[in-house]
């Protein structure tokens, strides 16, 4: 028993697998290309966990963020990109951080408010944020200049990034 | 106080929400820049994330600060905390003794804490002799994104003192070097005793107890018997605690060292309870020196010692080792008429020019010597031939050995008691 395993947490590993499921499960709805490209992702993703590793739990990010790409150019639709990009976010948050709780804490502590309160914490912003984003959307589709909306997606992004802490 | 850093989780979604929006721009697709939207709540929130200074309070709690060898002893670790913001993650590692294995859960805890709320763990400890002190608990906290990190320690004070009781479980035969009291070895020196040694002539002033009657009705002539004469012995226990002891057949056996101390602690009372003045010396890179001497005093003395001492530490110390010096200062302290008892595994060459030069000294000496090599590989195999090797010399230069295999030290010198010649 004083041997640590230090490997992603199971909790944080089965819940991270869900998410990514839901993940596919959403993308489905509307486009099949984009779901199976997530679920590329939630391969890789699973490897991830299993090897233990961050580089490859970072492709896998990169390939969700792909898969949405493909959705949104596609015609996915507001609410179901929003749900998967959740859902995506999501499966990585909580994997990334249970590779990280295994490796301060090992496998055989239990963990599980731990990792619990990690994703409902995320899981809050998240949805808070993208019910804000789509009211936003649709109060504002109307015909405004693109050159607007670039602009101020750009004033908003240098705003945040410079945030103090 | 540590302050918090970046531990790097989120870097590059400032790239992403751009990309993503520069799609939709670029492609016209409104759905991308909601998701850009989503990035950018995400990055807001990674953004203001801070973390406090961690204010939180450790306790441990033993079930038995006071343990006996082999007992399991419970450890609650409890963790509060005290500041005004729940600590949404919280990792603890608690620092337990070196020498103390972990035989049930983990001594690791990881949390959310309410302001004021408490988590404990429970794991279970196997105590084994000594003084055990609790190292600092290193606490991990992150704020609810991840993406600083802060690094804590907290020291509590624990310590678990185990010392087991002596007892004499073998009788360990000693050599005829002895002091001038009375005692328990038979010596070779003629005089009063129990066994019979020689007849000598009568001398004015002999005992008439002594006096052999029978011969005098038989020849006329006063004669008189002698027995050898039995004597009080000088015992010092050497105990090798050099970092070349420190070996074990197995990664969770006992080491050369525990098993060594165990064979002295079980010859220290043994001795003392049969009239002879024993000491302790550690031979190794701490100092241990108890001179040779009796009664209860000594033997609780003796126990304290061979519990809490440093230099009896179930893990090797890292000080540094100067055979010579120590060589020369054990020889400065014993005295003439001392016998050693010296208890090694006879792991390298050393110890034996140890027990040989002790030897040549004029101090009697009896090895003791528990076998730490095992037969699993071929190198384990080639130790355990050269320190068979190294036991032949030692016999050769007539040290009594005592090869000390699994079985009880008794044992081992009931067949070793065999071999030896008065």
């Amino acid at each position: 028993m004083s041997e640590i395993t230090r490997q992603p947490t199971r909790p944080g590993t089965a819940m991270a697998l869900s998410a990514a499921g839901l993940s596919v499960l959403v993308l489905a709805v509307t486009s099949p290309a984009a779901a199976l490209l997530s679920l590329l992702a939630g391969i890789v993703l699973a490897g991830g966990l299993t090897r233990g590793s961050r580089r490859i739990l970072d492709a896998a990010g990169g390939i969700y963020v792909l898969a949405l790409l493909l959705g949104g150019l596609g015609d996915a639709g507001s609410e179901v990109l929003l749900l998967a990009a959740i859902a995506s976010i999501l499966a990585w948050d909580i994997a990334e951080n249970a590779l990280s709780v295994g490796d301060h804490l090992g496998r055989e502590t239990d963990t599980t408010r731990l990792e619990v309160v990690h994703a409902a914490t995320t899981l809050v912003v998240l949805t808070v944020g993208a019910g804000m984003v789509f009211a936003i959307g649709t109060a504002a589709s109307g015909g405004q200049p693109i050159t607007a909306v670039v602009l101020l997606l750009v004033g908003v992004i240098a705003l945040v990034a410079g945030l103090r802490r | 106080m540590t302050q918090g850093f970046d531990t790097e989780r989120w870097h590059g979604i400032e790239g992403l929400v751009l990309v993503s929006a520069a799609a939709g721009v670029f492609m016209r697709t409104p759905p991308l820049l909601l998701l850009a939207g989503l990035g950018i709540v995400l990055l807001g929130y990674v953004r203001i994330a801070t973390l406090d200074e961690v204010s939180i309070q450790v306790e441990r709690e033993l079930s038995d600060s006071t343990p006996d060898a082999d007992d399991e002893v419970t450890v609650t670790l409890r963790v509060t905390n005290e500041g005004t913001r729940t600590l949404f993650d919280l990792r603890l590692v608690d620092g337990v003794p070196p020498a103390l294995a972990v035989s049930d859960g983990t001594a690791r805890l990881g949390t959310a804490l309410r302001p004021g709320a408490t988590a404990s763990t429970t794991y279970t400890v196997t105590a084994i002799r000594g003084e055990h002190t609790w190292d600092e608990t290193v606490v991990v906290a992150r704020d609810p994104s991840g993406a600083i990190e802060r690094r804590e320690t907290f020291h509590t004070e624990t310590t678990m003192r185990c010392e087991p009781e002596l007892a004499a479980t073998a009788d360990l035969p000693l050599r005829g070097l002895t002091s001038q009291y009375t005692g328990r070895v038979e010596t070779d020196v003629p005089g009063s005793g129990l066994e019979f040694a020689s007849i000598r002539e009568y001398r004015h002033g002999d005992p008439i107890r002594r006096i052999d009657w029978n011969r005098r009705a038989r020849t006329g002539e006063l004669s008189t018997v002698q027995f050898r004469e039995e004597r009080a012995a000088t015992v010092v226990l050497v105990v090798d605690t050099r970092s070349e002891a420190h070996v074990a057949p197995a990664t969770d056996a006992e080491t050369a060292v525990e098993r060594c101390v165990d064979a002295a602690s079980i010859a220290f009372p043994a001795l003392l309870d049969s009239g002879d003045r024993v000491g302790v010396a550690a031979f190794g890179p701490e100092e241990c020196w108890l001179p040779p001497s009796g009664g209860g005093d000594h033997r609780a003395r003796a126990r304290r010692l061979f519990a809490t001492h440093s230099a009896f530490s179930p893990a090797p110390s890292d000080a540094a080792f100067f055979p010579s010096i120590a060589m020369r200062r054990l020889r400065r302290r014993l005295s003439s008429d001392a016998q050693v008892i010296f208890c090694s595994p006879l792991t390298d060459d050393y110890a034996v020019s140890v027990a040989r030069r002790l030897e040549a000294y004029g101090h009697a000496v009896t090895v003791v010597s528990p076998d730490p090599t095992s037969t699993e590989s071929l190198g384990a195999r080639l130790a355990r031939i050269e320190r068979d090797l190294r036991l032949r010399d030692l016999r050769r230069a007539g040290v009594r050995v005592v090869d000390w295999g699994d079985e009880p030290l008794g044992v081992s010198l009931e067949r070793a008691e065999a071999g030896w010649s008065r």
